[in-house]
């Protein structure tokens, strides 16, 4: 008996196709950077860290399931039928929280609810009109990649997926690429997360390539001094939540958690607060970082449709960062030159990371200009439009695709 | 092609429509929210 099939782990690599070894080991060694790169901060920690260690150790640990047949015991994402699901769940340690929480999207559901939490909506009803169209000008990735990554040999459901990206919220991307590009879902979440955790290292520079010093340190003079109470913001909460599941009962999971978690904020529920807060948004990142990794196995990593996923997951996150500052020009000319275009690269979703972009980018250059309520107030809405395109996506994609 | 960019100027159309909608909804529902209290 040979002595290395004790390590089945370490036997696989010369059994196993030499790409796919060669892979593990890359996968291996990426999961290490990222790590790495998530305990430096360059990344974000809370994904990157988990997701790093699931990379890890579903690439080491691979062993014969069977005489012929290779795998891990971590999950199987591709089982369907009812009786090997029930036989797998039995054996596979993550595949429980795989089918009940990660391929119905209730995961994306706890992020949403955990934003909602976190999100103050007073700053959308003291300039609605605003901050709704830096919103749509920096979803501007979200519409202009769909042609491109159609162009490019993608279908219709996973054109969509990619380019939802561009909306910069992971939670929204792993619910298109659930329902629109089941067999891509993987791949499209790990670029996503990857380049979302780049966003704040990468969007400082655009705003600084586009915005020139002089209008950066603009100070905005408020004209708008409202006091908004709470009970308003629940009453929007209401409404926003009833229209939006009227419109797009696909995507009303997503806006029923997010207004509701706003609601339980609102309403002073200090348990149910901190439960979703703590809880809810925290060991739902956890597991999304995790689980991840866990899915990066080699084969999956191998789909030669990656590079093209790469290269649209950035061209979507740059034109929305171009299109956003181009609302904030927009909205900069429409009040008189009374607005700072810096403003616009908060219409990109990524709460609350982009509107902190922009106030360190104006604080840089002016340190009496303040325009986080600004920048928050179309970060939010960044949220619902982001929302709004997604439901439009899963809801339009299917008929057209009929 | 030519499908696939009508179905982005669709689906950005639809979204702007909604979200300014939601905006005028936002400022309607303020309007009348403080109008009653104030009555009260």
């Amino acid at each position: 008996m040979n002595i290395i099939n004790l390590f089945q782990g370490v036997a696989m690599l010369f059994y196993q196709d030499p790409k796919i070894a060669i892979a593990r080991i890359v996968l291996i060694i990426l999961g290490i950077i990222l790590i790495y790169l998530g305990r430096k901060g360059t990344l974000e920690p809370l994904i990157m860290i988990p997701m790093g260690f699931g990379m890890i150790a579903v690439n080491a640990a691979v062993l014969f399931l069977t005489a012929t047949t290779t795998g891990t015991i971590f999950m199987d994402p591709l089982v369907s039928d009812t009786n090997g699901l029930m036989q797998i769940m039995q054996i596979d340690f993550l595949q429980p929280i795989y089918t009940f929480t990660f391929s119905n999207g209730l995961i994306a559901c706890f992020v949403f609810m955990g934003i909602g939490v976190i999100s103050d909506v007073g700053n959308v009803l003291r300039y609605p009109f605003t901050s709704m169209l830096i919103a749509m000008c920096a979803e501007l990735g979200t519409v202009a990649t769909f042609p491109i990554a159609h162009a490019m040999g993608l279908n219709y459901g996973e054109a969509a997926a990619v380019s939802v990206i561009g909306g910069a919220d992971g939670p929204m991307v792993l619910y298109t690429s659930l329902i629109l590009a089941k067999d891509l879902f993987v791949p499209i979440t790990i670029v996503a997360y990857l380049y979302l955790s780049l966003t704040y290292g990468g969007y400082p520079f655009l705003v600084r390539l586009l915005v020139p010093k002089d209008l950066r340190g603009l100070v905005v003079k408020s004209t708008v001094q409202t006091n908004i109470k709470a009970s308003e913001k629940i009453a929007f909460d209401v409404v926003g939540c009833t229209i939006l599941c009227f419109l797009f009962p696909v995507a009303a999971p997503l806006f029923v958690s997010f207004f509701l978690g706003n609601a339980v904020k609102e309403s002073g529920m200090v348990k149910y607060t901190k439960m979703i807060e703590d809880v809810f948004l925290y060991a739902s990142t956890f597991f999304l970082g995790f689980m991840l990794g866990v899915l990066c196995e080699a084969s999956t990593i191998l789909n030669p449709k990656i590079l093209v996923l790469l290269i649209l997951g950035m061209l979507a996150l740059l034109l929305s960062g171009i299109g956003g500052i181009a609302g904030g020009y927009l909205v900069y000319l429409i009040n008189h030159k009374n607005f700072n275009p810096v403003i616009g690269i908060a219409g990109i979703s990524c709460v609350p990371t982009t509107a902190k972009v922009a106030q360190k980018e104006v604080y840089k250059v002016n340190r009496f200009s303040f325009i986080l309520q600004y920048a928050m107030g179309a970060n939010i809405c960044g949220v619902i439009t982001t929302a709004i395109l997604t439901g439009i996506y899963v809801t339009l994609i299917p008929l057209v695709m009929k | 092609m030519k499908e696939s960019i009508l179905i982005s100027l669709q689906v950005y159309l639809m979204g702007f429509a909604i979200s300014i909608f939601i905006a005028a909804l936002i400022k309607g529902m303020l309007i009348v929210i403080r109008r009653f209290s104030h009555e009260k």
